[in-house]
């Protein structure tokens, strides 16, 4: 196995839900582009040249697939990066049920995001990528990046201080 | 205070975040079929240089044709060197022999003419 192998194989489980991520949650679209993006690296359509990490440059190649995806099959509406699927909720106890009340207001408050606030969100907070990163899998300037940043971190705050989640540290155990 | 105002924020979106963690597709049967999807990419690739390489082979041999001059033409350029490249001995001797030199740039006037005519030129 070669180096570019190993690498792919390393990043493997977060580059899927990255490509979850990117197309909504959608399984088998996120299959297709993570595959169609391994297919770019081997055949040298897609090629790392150091200019960032390897991990912003594969996580920037799987979002082109995803929107590439999107456009060929014209999902732009199903797929869509504004729809936000709703998990299936099986509480087991009171405490699971405050859980995933919790959950919910989140991802309501998420919900209200703009797709590229969700994106800079995703890669900084879950992916722990850096914002000049985020930038680079996104596209889009530093500076544009930190703005997305700034107004998603302050429009969830505002979202969850409004709602029922109480903006302690004490609501955080699960 | 910001900073944890920003570990707080990022714990309470990784709870709650819209798509829960799933196990990935085996890493190994997806490189095994990009591999496969690369190879077959190659090969569907490989006609079409074929056939660019035959296009540009028939261009080359059809200009080496349009530009041949017609009819059984004797090749003159062995004699044509020899004579317009006269040794510096051989141009001694025949300015010693009293030729003029308009007779000599008369003679490669009409070599000239001979190995490059008019409506090859034009």
């Amino acid at each position: 196995m070669d180096e570019l192998e190993t690498q792919l194989q390393r990043l493997h489980k977060t580059s899927f839900q990255w490509a979850l991520h990117c197309t909504g949650g959608r399984r088998q679209d996120a299959e297709d582009a993570l595959q169609q993006a391994y297919e770019a690296l081997l055949d040298g359509s897609a090629t790392f040249e150091g200019r960032s990490s390897f991990k912003s440059f594969l996580f920037g190649v799987i979002r082109n697939k995803t929107r590439s995806l999107r456009r060929r099959k014209r999902l732009g509406r199903l797929v869509g990066l504004d729809r936000i699927d709703e998990p299936a909720l099986n509480p087991r106890g009171t405490a699971d049920l405050e859980r995933m009340e919790r959950q919910a207001a989140v991802r309501q408050a998420i919900a209200t995001l703009s797709p590229r606030q969700r994106d800079v969100l995703e890669l900084v907070f879950y992916h722990e990528l850096t914002v000049e990163e985020a930038a680079e899998v996104m596209g889009v300037r530093l500076g544009t990046a930190r703005t997305h940043y700034k107004r998603a971190k302050n429009t969830l705050r505002k979202q969850l201080m409004d709602g029922e989640i109480q903006w302690q540290k004490t609501t955080i155990g699960s | 205070m910001a900073k944890d105002d920003d570990r707080l924020l990022k714990e309470l979106y990784n709870q709650g975040r819209p798509h829960e963690e799933e196990d990935p597709p085996e890493f190994s049967s997806m490189m095994e079929q990009a591999r496969t999807s690369s190879r077959q990419k190659n090969a569907d690739q490989r006609p079409l240089w074929f056939a660019a390489a035959a296009a540009v082979l028939l261009a080359v041999t059809m200009a080496l044709i349009v530009m041949t001059p017609a009819g059984d033409k004797p090749d003159h350029r062995a004699e044509i060197a020899e004579s317009v490249e006269p040794s510096p001995a051989a141009t001694a001797v025949a300015l010693e022999n009293g030729e003029e030199w308009e007779e000599l740039l008369e003679f490669a006037d009409q070599i000239w003419e001979e190995e490059f005519p008019t409506d090859f030129l034009l």
